[in-house]
């Protein structure tokens, strides 16, 4: 199995240097080599079991408005924040725009 | 080739933000307008450790949607993470409903042409906080600030088939789902205030042909004005490209309002790949029939069956019956007022006329109709029994709207009842004619429209206060006889 | 005897029969902390301020006259991924430096109200992916049997805790194991309850459909005490189950004769070593002595487990830890742009066995490989369930070894990843499955091709059982410990006293 590294490093927001995005896709080849087996199960006609089974549906909570937390407590926190707000670099990425 | 030469197709996305008091995962409130991050907790802001619980009202509301747009509810549905890094999404990923929504296959009928528009899906999610860009716009800011109050208010997305064709048939399907959404008491859809949004699809292709268009979405349109202006500048756009033998490209476009054009909104370096799965947090989400029987039963009347009432019922015109069913509040002002024993097609002619044309003036929202039931009926009523004349009621309304008097109290306090005493007016109608020789005699040689110009000079004398069809009378009586 | 040598039960009757104060026990433990810690390093944080407000509250309320719960004056560490609000919580990331939680998770509020006294925070494997404790972004744990040994993973800190007497109790994670082969690897107990038992709130979550809170202890008994302080159904958890909580710990003893209990031959095919099959048979043959119907058994669909896991746990996970994106807390490398945040941060917050994960289950639910690798793992997931269901048609139980391997060397990990894996292979079925499984000391053995060295490892039984049955699992586990109570009580005493004497160990760089 092929596994194009940079582009699942680029979907999982992971800055990696060269060497290890070759290391990365050595191992992650050697993991998918041994996943491989999984190819070969007879799965037609069977269910997928995506989580929890208990309970049966999902409880519904009702819409009773309670307070969060205070605003200083969460934001102190935050590594940039100002006025209240949290503070994020505006541009996508560097050298572009 | 002309632009006639071309046809488009149009699909539409829209978001709308649910009526509940707190948010869809948690119980943070959903208020609008607050000192931004005030209505938030660990759960919103996605903190390591939290898990949602999700909200009872914000699956009934949806469920009502669902059935006010005759779509399917579907009892086994469930949640799915769409997987995205963004500044204003808290945890990495929405929850929404991916593999099956929460409704399917309902429609909303436009006017012109007649016709449905069908809906593909309705689903529920969560909403992202909201950016707001320091400095001058987008593209120039240094910094974004972030307020997540909004982060995980619950949202429906109603998801239309491409059906559309022009950009009015758009706006018609836009406003008759606000309208519908609006009387099903499911959210105040604001476009204004973002409780709605709207993405459009948008396809070009030469007319006859039977191979699709390339898709472009548009984004950021933030009126129903930007989604025909941008739809029809996208037309234009594409079609020019076409003739000039270009490809359309598949791709995001932003709608920039204030140069009135869309540009590529993304970079294609990474092009979007969700990543969806089923939310390992949320067991399926199974709705009993009963439950779904009961939001049916409980459902507010909507805006189609309201003015078939009125047409049919109440001998208003088509016309009619589409402005006053615009808004829940403004057609229960008008049946109130009905209940209250006016006569329909006044009430009608008024609350169009003077109270609308009163709240457009003063730039006031359907929520605060100036005027009660009460007051409005009680002037026509003045109107009715010859109190006061229509021209002069006019005014009265005005003075009940600013000072919350009774119409009554303002017609007794500023002496507006009508002239109808025949002593009185016979006074001012012998002072008319001996000032006014001339269009007396043209009245004798029987000119018909010098009468009227005699009426208005004893109007004016009485400042309105005279009841026109009896000076008339008593005019043509003096001068005639 | 030394109050830290006290099992968590006796503390327990003897504070609030006030023989002893809350605030007593508490200040042994310290003593041992400080002690031993230097040459264990299981704790990331210890919290003695919070500590002794505690147990002071405790000892308060008994001189009051009022309940102070069943865990009263028990101290109690907590694996550093469970949120406790003014304290730190690092899950063994350099991604959490210097994070303070400002909420606390249900299981732990829970230890609290039953007057348990929490003591610290342990070390882990970075956001509990590894299972040795060596891929903690803070420091090596060091398994307080063998100090060049790892204490297992990636509740690690927790076992080594709670085995060298720092702590009488301690809470876990366990995605795939990582409660029950770090119990094995360092001679304690470990109960990974039913998916559902325990409340999830405010655990940092690694793949949230196997995730699961659970007790380490020196025994049943104690394992048994604080798994009924912390099950039970919680709201703020939907995939808690509305199940009543037993009253585990004053059930044990009952007889298992009749008990029927199947062992997967599948199990055997996973490089078991000879020490280590010659401790589960010693163990099965003393439960068969004491009326245990044994047989064999297969499932198999087991022959899958690893390879299901190794998609489903990476996918989650990827998910999950999208959150840690520079913007609201922890970690934030500041570039020009905003993805240039997202790509320094996580590159420099996660460590490599945290980024392979993300890639791998990033890849595995991206939109040309899910049904190949996400989805296909969730229906042979199925298939795993229904092969553990159909054998609890016939068996009250399932036996098998905790792990293949006893402890390994630290830094004798193999480089390449998939065989590193393979420490979890016993254990990650349970998870996939959701029943209960619980890991009880079962014997010692030599390390292999170390034959003769003298030098021996505990051993784990692992007992499975039925969805919400965690009564029948404690019940077989608590008569596997009189097999072998003497050797353990001395060997784990010269262990103990050994500590002392162990060099300090060095923090990572
Ligand atoms: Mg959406
Ligand atoms: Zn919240």
């Amino acid at each position: 199995m092929k596994i194009d590294v940079r582009r699942v490093a680029d979907l999982s927001k992971l800055r990696l240097t060269e060497d290890e995005l070759l290391t990365m896709e050595k191992d992650l080849e050697m993991i998918l080599a041994h996943i491989e087996r999984l190819a070969a199960v007879q799965v037609e006609g069977v269910e997928p079991t995506f989580g929890s089974r208990e309970p049966e549906g999902l409880r519904l909570e009702p819409d009773d408005p309670k307070p969060g937390l205070s605003r200083a407590s969460l934001l102190e926190l935050g590594p940039s924040t100002q006025e209240g707000y949290y503070v994020v670099p505006a541009r996508e990425s560097e050298g572009r725009e | 080739m002309t632009e006639r030469a071309y046809e488009m197709t149009i699909g539409l996305e829209v978001h709308v933000e649910l009526l509940t008091r707190s948010k869809m995962f948690c119980r943070c409130s959903t208020r609008f307008g607050d000192p931004p991050n005030t209505n938030v907790c660990p759960v919103c802001l996605g903190f390591p450790g939290t898990l949602p619980t999700p909200n009872l009202e914000a699956v009934r509301l949806g469920v009502r949607a669902a059935l006010g747009l005759g779509a399917k509810v579907n009892l086994h549905s469930g949640f799915d993470r769409k997987n995205y890094f963004y500044p204003d999404l808290t945890k990495g990923y929405q929850i929404t409903q991916y593999r099956t929504p929460l409704a399917q296959d309902g429609f909303i009928e436009i006017s012109e042409p007649r016709k449905k528009i069908r809906i593909r899906r309705i689903h529920l999610e969560e909403d992202t906080g909201k950016s707001i860009h320091a400095g001058d716009d987008i593209t120039t800011a240094e910094y974004t600030l972030i307020d997540f109050n909004r982060s995980g208010v619950p949202l429906i997305e109603i998801v239309s088939e491409p059906d559309m064709n022009s950009p009015e048939e758009a706006r018609q399907y836009l406003e008759k789902l606000q309208r519908t959404l609006r009387f099903a008491g499911v959210s105040d859809v604001k476009m204004e205030e973002g409780s709605m949004r709207v993405d459009c699809n948008i396809s070009v292709r030469p007319k006859g042909s039977d191979i699709h268009g390339i898709p472009v979405e548009v984004k950021n349109l933030s009126s129903f004005r930007a989604v025909v202006k941008a739809l029809s500048y996208e037309f234009e756009r594409q079609v020019d490209a076409l003739k000039a033998g270009e490809s359309i490209s598949r791709e995001t476009r932003h709608w920039d309002e204030a140069r009135e054009r869309t540009h590529p909104m993304r970079t294609k370096e990474s092009s979007d790949d969700y990543r969806y799965f089923p939310e390992p947090d949320l067991p399926p989400l199974i709705l009993e029939e009963a439950f779904v029987e009961e939001v049916r039963d409980t459902m507010p009347r909507l805006p189609d069956e309201i003015a078939a009432h009125y047409t049919e019922k109440l001998g208003l015109t088509e016309y009619d019956a589409q402005v006053l069913t615009l808004d829940p509040n403004l057609s229960s002002f008008f049946d109130r007022c009905v209940e209250q024993g006016a006569d329909p097609k006044m009430a009608a002619n008024w609350i169009m006329g003077d109270v609308l044309g009163y709240m457009n003036r003063h730039s006031l929202t359907y929520e605060k109709i100036p005027v009660s039931p009460e007051n409005l009926v009680e002037t026509l009523g003045l109107i009715k029994s010859g109190a006061i004349s229509g021209k002069i009621a006019k005014d009265v309304l005005v003075k009940v709207i600013e000072t919350g008097k009774k119409p009554s109290v303002i017609v007794k306090e500023e002496g507006l009842t009508q002239m109808s005493d025949e002593g009185e007016l016979l006074a001012v109608i012998e002072e008319v004619i001996a000032a006014n020789p001339g269009p007396v005699q043209d009245v004798r040689n029987g000119k018909e429209k010098a009468i009227g110009f005699l009426v208005g000079q004893v109007m004016k004398a009485t400042r309105g206060r005279a009841n026109p069809a009896k000076v008339n009378i008593m005019l043509k009586e003096k001068i005639l006889s | 005897m030394e109050l830290w040598e006290l099992s968590a039960w006796e503390i327990a009757e003897k504070v609030k029969a006030k023989e002893i104060s809350a605030q007593e026990v508490l200040e042994a433990h310290l003593s041992r902390i400080s002690e031993v810690e230097p040459a264990v390093c299981a704790f990331l944080s210890v919290l003695e301020a919070e500590a002794r407000i505690a147990a002071s509250r405790v000892d308060a309320k008994i001189a009051k006259g009022e309940d102070p719960g069943i865990l009263a004056g028990v101290p109690c560490a907590l694996k550093d991924n469970l949120n406790m609000k003014g304290t730190s919580c690092t899950c063994g990331s350099k991604m959490l430096e210097g994070y303070i939680s400002p909420y606390t998770a249900t299981a732990v509020a829970r230890i609290s109200e039953q007057g348990g006294v929490i003591t610290g925070k342990t070390n882990m494997d970075e956001f509990a992916m590894g299972s040795s404790t060596e891929r903690s972004a803070y420091m090596v744990t060091r398994n307080p049997w063998d100090v060049d040994r790892v204490p297992g993973g990636s509740s690690g800190g927790s076992g080594a805790a709670v085995a060298s007497g720092m702590s009488a109790l301690a809470l876990g994670s366990d995605t795939g194991g990582s409660i029950r082969q770090p119990a094995a690897f360092t001679g304690v107990v470990g109960i990974k309850p039913t998916y559902g038992r325990v409340s999830r709130y405010g655990l940092v979550a690694f793949a949230s459909s196997l995730d699961q809170i659970g007790p380490l202890a020196r025994s049943v008994r104690d394992a048994a005490l604080l798994l009924e302080a912390i099950a039970g159904f919680d709201p703020a958890d939907p995939t808690s189950a509305e199940r009543p909580v037993v009253p585990w710990s004053k059930r044990l003893g009952r007889p298992v004769k009749g008990l029927r209990a199947g062992v997967p031959k599948e199990f055997f095919g996973f490089g078991v070593t000879e020490g280590v099959r010659s401790a589960f048979s010693n163990a099965l043959s003393h439960l068969a002595d004491m009326g245990v119907i044994i047989e064999e058994t297969s499932l198999p669909s087991l022959a899958y487990a690893l390879d299901v896991y190794y998609v489903i746990a990476p996918a989650e996970a990827s998910s999950n830890l999208g959150r840690f994106d520079g913007v609201r807390y922890g970690l934030s490398k500041r570039g020009k742009g905003y993805l240039d945040m997202y790509r320094e941060t996580r590159g420099e917050g996660f460590g490599p066995e945290v980024r392979r994960r993300i890639m791998l289950g990033t890849f595995a639910l991206s939109a040309d490989q899910y049904e190949a690798y996400y989805l296909r793992a969730a229906k042979i997931r199925t298939l795993i369930r229904r092969d553990f269901e159909r054998a609890f048609e016939t068996y009250d139980v399932l036996l098998s070894p905790t792990t293949p391997t006893v402890a390994f060397k630290i830094g004798e990990e193999s480089g390449d990843p998939m065989t590193r894996y393979l420490a979890d292979v016993m254990t990650v079925s349970v998870n996939l499955a959701g029943i209960p499984a619980l890991s009880v000391p079962c014997g010692f053995a030599e390390p292999s091709g170390e034959g003769g060295s003298g030098r021996e490892l505990p051993c784990g039984l692992q007992i499975m059982g039925k969805r919400f049955d965690e009564e029948t699992v404690l019940t077989a586990g608590y008569v596997v410990e009189p097999f072998i109570r003497e050797e353990m009580e001395e060997k784990s005493a010269r262990m103990r006293r050994n500590l002392i004497l162990a060099k300090e160990c060095e923090p990572v760089d």
